[in-house]
């Protein structure tokens, strides 16, 4: 925080009032269409260097945010920069050479590595593919990137069934930073993880990112993990960024009632921290069917009638915490 | 160290309830092309009426297969080598299947992970939750459905009489769990087993479920079996908590005594590399390596090559238990000292 007063921070990547509808079945035969608000209108800055954690529940569409965010999925409309260029409005050619410099690490590994390709000929691929440096060469950059992933050496001639877990996802890893990109989006990354491997990916992902210089894009279901690695966190609703601040103010002093409600109902690994966590009821309601006004208002405590007919504005409360609700100030 | 002796070989008192549930010395086989692995080596766990025991471990440990093993529910390969499972004093595993499938979804029920499985898609919620009123209760077609509204209200379900007609598609997720809940207790069983009831769904609506579970188990006086990988869930729900690595049970402790103090390396380093939401960690302690997958059991202590404080004596010898105190036990040559 005190880094932004003095200076104002390199912006890696920013999104402009991103919007991205999905078409759904027709409701009947000769029906119309129904059309599923996914993002609705995100405007986000990445800055270098820094992990920004995005948190938020199933279906609030913070995996379809990191693929418009990659330029897998074309926007409804919005904009997204990446080191000063529109990524949306590119050219192959122009965007094949951009695309290495972002990079995606899934939930998943053995669903991301091809079964019938030996470890070693995945993680070299990228290099391949981009034509990096001579092709003698491209097997010590393999040989000193399994290093850095902490993988035995002999691991390379193996195929992905004869790993664990955590090996597969060092080597989904591996794969994904051996061009040296700029932008990593971790999309539940450690998520399937047992937890005392899930610990050691992270200090992993920690290490290479103060190695190399990298920013990524958190994103998980899981505030825990979030606060252990990000330096900012952003929290989703339906398909909008409801809260956004350094980790550390937005844990302990949160103002959207939605984050606040996600904060209590994790459950601390602490018997003697025992409470209700279930501080608010129901479920988020469907993005087809967007409420008016504040999408959190039907499962919000301090709801009145502004909330029902107004849509709150994402504004900024102080230097560096941003939130979407009418009543936050009066609720933190 | 020195406090820690074996102080009694059997801290069951003639004192103490007979539990509900005993297993004793579970062990369960299975026959793959490489050969038959031993995945539950040994297992003894016990709960008794109104007690949540919180089932612990990673995946692969063991757990499932132990209460499924239990249930006699285990698919064809898998076979109970030795043990006993002790319910209300009846042998399960020498009980006939006719007995079994009278037991089953009437005094012992169990819900899983993903719900969405366990429903039948093209069965209503109400048909579904009526079947097993029908097939254990005996009631007639009207008090089926009086009771089974009686039922959705009490999970949670709102509007149950147009729920009762809908189908598991219309359900979300964490409707759907609440619809098996209402199903598992329709008889009220005497005993709830929950295998990872909340790990398919949100935090917030893990909360809503975790919290209607310990109500329930109050308001029946269930026993509950909650079956997680998520020590954030055990602190939460559980009473008696049994940590199982690589198919053994290597603790045993009450709740806050686990979490206080706890005696295996393999706990301690469960709670040190977990991230926290309530404080700040500087760097995560995580435990080297993996567990070992089933063909790679050995006999002495399975968490050797990722402990940093066995010796020579830990190799080749399986742990035994050390009974540490009334209610605790630990399956470790060397355990945690106190500081």
């Amino acid at each position: 925080m005190n880094k932004s007063l003095t200076e104002k921070p390199e912006i890696l990547l920013e999104t402009k009032d991103l919007v991205r509808y999905f078409t759904g079945p027709r409701t009947s035969l000769f029906g119309k269409r129904r059309v599923a608000h996914a993002v609705n209108g995100v405007s986000l800055e990445l800055r270098k260097g820094e992990t920004l954690g995005l948190v938020g529940e199933s279906g609030c569409a913070k995996s379809t945010l990191g693929l418009l965010i990659l330029n897998l999925l074309q926007p409804t409309s919005g904009t997204v920069t990446f080191l000063g260029k529109d990524v949306t409005n590119l050219d192959k050619k122009e965007w094949r050479r951009m695309r290495s410099e972002m990079q995606l690490v899934f939930q998943n590994p053995l669903g991301a590595l091809n079964p019938r390709l030996t470890i070693g000929s995945q993680i070299r691929e990228p290099l391949d593919i981009h034509d990096v440096g001579e092709p003698e060469s491209r097997h010590d950059k393999v040989l000193e990137m399994i290093e850095s992933v902490s993988l035995p050496e002999h691991l390379l001639e193996r195929y992905p069934h004869q790993l664990s877990g955590g090996q597969q996802q060092r080597v989904v890893i591996a794969r994904a930073l051996i061009n040296r990109p700029k932008l990593v989006v971790c999309d539940e990354s450690v998520s399937a993880l047992d937890v005392s491997v899930q610990a050691q990916v992270i200090n992993l992902l920690v290490d290479l990112q103060k190695k190399l210089g990298l920013t990524y894009l958190f994103i998980t279901h899981d505030l825990s993990i979030v606060r252990h690695i990000s330096s900012r966190i952003a929290v989703m609703y339906l398909g909008r960024i409801v809260e956004l601040a350094d980790s550390e103010d937005l844990l302990e002093n949160p103002m959207h009632p939605y984050t606040k409600a996600l904060i209590a109902a994790v459950p601390v690994p602490d018997p003697r921290a025992r409470k209700s966590r279930a501080t608010i009821s129901g479920e988020p309601p469907s993005p087809f069917n967007l409420p008016a006004g504040c999408a959190f208002n039907a499962r919000c405590p301090h709801a009145d009638e502004k909330c029902r007919t107004e849509l709150p504005e994402f504004r900024q409360t102080s230097e560096e915490h941003m939130v979407a609700c009418h009543h936050a100030e009066k609720l933190a | 160290m020195n406090e820690i002796e074996n102080i009694q070989p059997d801290a069951t008192g003639s004192a103490e309830e007979t539990p509900l549930l005993e297993v004793r010395g579970l062990s369960v086989v299975f026959d793959t092309p490489e050969g038959s692995v031993k995945v539950v080596d040994n297992v003894d766990l016990k709960v008794s009426a109104g007690r949540t025991l919180g089932l612990v471990g990673e995946s692969g440990s063991g757990k499932s297969v132990t209460c499924l093993a239990a249930l006699r529910l285990l698919a064809e390969r898998g076979r109970v080598t030795s043990g006993e499972v002790l319910f209300e004093g009846k042998d399960l595993l020498k009980a006939s299947e006719g007995e079994m499938e009278a037991l089953r979804g009437c005094k012992i029920a169990m819900i899983f992970q993903d719900p969405m499985v366990s429903l039948n898609p093209v069965r209503t919620i109400g048909w579904q939750i009526t079947e097993s009123l029908h097939l254990h209760k005996n009631l007639s077609k009207s008090a089926a459905k009086s009771r089974t509204l009686e039922l959705l209200d009490l999970v949670g379900i709102p509007e149950p009489k147009t729920r009762y007609g809908e189908y598991p598609h219309q359900f979300s997720g964490g409707m759907s769990q609440r619809a098996m809940i209402a199903m598992a207790i329709a008889c009220e069983p005497k005993l709830l087993i929950a295998d990872e009831p909340t790990t398919a769904l949100d935090v917030t609506i893990q909360a809503q479920i975790l919290e209607l579970l310990s109500d329930l188990k109050k308001d029946l006086g269930m026993a509950l079996i909650l079956i997680t990988h998520d020590l954030g869930v055990i602190a939460e729900a559980a009473d008696d908590v049994a940590v199982m690595y690589a198919g053994r049970i290597v603790e045993e402790a009450p709740v806050l005594d686990l979490f206080d103090n706890p005696l295996h390396h393999y706990t301690k380093g469960l709670l040190n590399s977990l991230p926290r939401v309530d404080r700040k960690v500087e760097r995560l302690s995580a435990i080297a390596g993996a567990a070992p997958p089933p063909h790679e059991f050995v006999e002495g202590c399975r968490f050797e090559p990722r402990c940093g404080h066995c010796n020579d004596n830990c190799t080749g010898v399986r742990p035994e238990f050390q009974q540490v105190s009334a209610t605790r036990r630990v399956a470790c040559i060397h355990p945690v000292t106190t500081p």
